[in-house]
């Protein structure tokens, strides 16, 4: 099993080691977006690294710790951590076995790629539907009030509440996707 | 609604009965080629429904947020973001060409040059992709040229490259130590000797083979480079050996947590690489982009068999398929030996982290059980991973390596190649399953 898409890319473009080379052709104008957007999250990387180290100053050298790094650090990754899941889905890089896939001949392939993008988009579903149901919990008390669930620790953010909304947007997201994936699977005649 | 409840409830199956149509069903759907996180994820909710019905939905997510919720769990990005800022700058490339004074007039030399440079690039790194992939563009049409046996080249590159997830830092120990809930600073100290026990492993046998068969490895020209440029490589190289130092040694000396030093080694790479005068904005960009898809595809991964395990668990799986295990024999080693061929199998055709994810949270708990060490489990799991990223027929290494190979080396000649490395690291897991105080434990 590897990652299909990367020894091609490499190949190509030996500088950019092993990066893939974006949103592959199927995932149409959505997958575009998704791309760009990633840009986004790729930030949130790079900025809880910098959050982290100014933490490191803080506590080693100034011996002052902030509240807030942590859980702002783990949130940054968290979203990332979602939206990268959709982001590979629009590259079709996500890990997979190839034992049979790698000797199909063209129309069974084409075939094949159809039906795994929609039994995906059954999967990705079926966890946006479990995904709702920890949101309503975590964004409406049982009155029917508008409470965010927060982390309960001294800064006390409310971030498990947005992530849990993150989460169900990005399925929803992704299911669309691989909607998009399976219909231009079906209709277009080669990739 | 009554039809429907008994069309679905899965109880009525029974233990035996449901693992082994968790195992088809796992099976079948994964070599369609449907990609893993969502095989998995699919599954975990079909047997939620069947085996407790909705309400148990809910039991699954929460184990998932508390997945992606982790500190620790932030350290992987980190890595992989040093890893791959590393491997977009020169310092490998100076790297390579620095230690030339080391290889020098010795028979084999470039060969133990380039395993050398890749236990350095492995303390660099926890990943093996871009390692792979840098070797087989420094080290392997240099070794070519000398005239030195191909099978040789092909598999020192591969083989060295593949030492990033033995050598600490190591995303394999990371991933190992949250599922398993040990401290990674351990594991990070118990892998540091075995890993170079391994690379060792590979020195000597470039060294025997060359010496008794002249022939496949040429003595080189003597050494060119002027001292004033090696100088320069060695300026280029203080600040990116230093932050390696640092970061091993802030985890090791526990003055840092694994996530903060990991942190300190991005902030580190990046000024090396602005000292270098190689830091642009681009480099940045492609180096974090790369990152969000690594992590994206290990995170999904951990996601969907996060749900799965956590389903078996609440299904009582995991005592029945501990019980199977335990059961196969009273010695604890011939259990272990047991899980190691489970193991090899897998890694055959599974990625690394959907083996940890799926087979740790069963095996570890045993471990424990048996009284052993699950430190050093850790190690030995991380041994086994080397094995299943050279073995055939889908040995990441191997395909990493054709991906910037000449054309007329085959994925067959790689594979080929391989086979001795193969037996070198299935040796050194031997020995660390027959004396675990190699781990200094």
């Amino acid at each position: 099993m590897q990652d299909r898409t990367d020894p091609n890319v490499a190949a190509s473009a030996p500088v950019d080691i092993d990066a893939p080379k974006g949103a592959i052709p199927e995932a149409g104008l959505l997958g575009r977006g998704i791309d760009r957007i990633g840009i986004l999250f790729a930030f949130a990387i790079l900025a809880s690294a910098a959050i982290l180290g100014i933490e490191v100053v803080l506590r080693y050298v100034f011996d002052a710790p902030t509240i807030w790094a942590h859980e702002t650090v783990i949130f940054l990754n968290a979203t990332a951590f979602v939206y990268g899941g959709l982001y590979v889905v629009s590259r079709d890089a996500h890990i997979r076995v190839v034992l049979i896939y790698d000797y199909l001949s063209a129309p069974w392939r084409r075939i094949f790629n159809v039906v795994i993008s929609l039994v995906c988009l059954v999967a990705t579903a079926f966890f946006g539907w479990a995904a709702w149901q920890s949101l309503v919990r975590a964004v409406w008390t049982p009155t029917g009030a508008i409470r965010l669930e927060s982390s309960g620790s001294a800064w006390d953010p409310p971030t498990p509440g947005m992530l849990k909304i993150f989460l169900f947007t990005i399925l929803v997201v992704m299911a669309v996707q691989f909607a998009v994936l399976a219909w231009n699977y079906m209709t277009k005649q080669d990739r | 609604m009554d039809l429907l409840t008994a069309l679905f409830d899965f109880k009525a199956m029974g233990i035996e009965v449901a693992t082994g149509a968790m195992f088809v069903t796992l099976f079948l759907l994964l070599i369609t080629g449907m990609p893993l996180a969502f095989v998995t994820l699919l599954v975990a909710l079909i047997f939620a429904l069947g085996w407790f019905g909705p309400m148990a939905v809910p039991l699954i997510t929460s184990r998932i947020f508390s997945f992606v919720n982790s500190f620790v769990f932030v350290s992987v990005p980190m890595f992989v973001l040093m890893a791959a800022i590393l491997d977009r700058s020169g310092i490998a490339r100076d790297l390579f060409d620095a230690m030339r004074v080391v290889g020098g007039r010795l028979r084999g030399g470039i060969a133990i040059q380039t395993l050398l440079v890749a236990v350095v690039l492995a303390a660099m790194s926890g990943i093996i992709g871009g390692e792979v992939v840098l070797l087989g563009l420094l080290a392997l049409p240099q070794m070519l040229r000398l005239g030195y046996d191909r099978r040789l080249a092909i598999g020192v590159c591969c083989a060295g490259g593949a030492l990033g997830t033995m050598v600490p830092p190591s995303i394999v120990l990371i991933i190992y130590g949250l599922t398993a809930s040990v401290s990674i600073g351990d594991l990070f100290t118990a892998s540091f000797l075995p890993g170079l026990m391994l690379a060792s492993f590979y020195i000597i046998y470039v060294l025997v083979r060359a010496y008794m068969n002249p022939d496949i490895a040429p003595i080189p020209e003597p050494d060119e480079t002027s001292t004033a440029e090696k100088m320069r490589l060695l300026k280029g190289l203080i600040l990116p050996i230093m932050v390696v130092i640092f970061v091993l040694g802030s985890i090791y000396g526990g003055i840092a947590s694994v996530t903060e030093a990991s942190a300190i080694g991005v902030i580190g790479v990046t000024l090396s690489t602005m000292m270098r005068g190689e830091f642009t904005t681009e480099l940045m960009v492609g180096a974090a982009k790369r990152t969000l898809a690594t992590v994206g595809m290990i995170v999904w991964i951990g996601i969907g068999a996060s749900a799965l395990v956590g389903v078996f668990n609440l299904m009582g799986g995991i005592t029945f398929v501990s019980n199977l295990i335990t059961g196969v024999s009273d010695n604890p080693t011939v259990i272990v030996l047991f899980m190691m061929a489970i193991l090899f199998v897998l890694g055959m055709f599974l990625d690394w982290v959907g083996i940890a994810l799926l087979t740790m949270p069963i095996f570890v708990p045993i471990i424990r059980d048996l009284g052993l060490d699950p430190v050093w489990f850790g190690v030995v799991f991380a041994m086994n991973m080397q094995v299943s990223f050279l073995s055939p027929p889908f040995g990441p290494a191997a395909f990493y390596l054709k991906s910037v190979t000449p054309p007329d080396i085959s994925l067959g000649e790689i594979f080929r190649s391989l086979l001795p490395f193969i037996a070198l690291q299935i040796l050194a897991l031997a020995i660390l399953i027959a004396f675990p105080g190699v781990t200094g434990r």
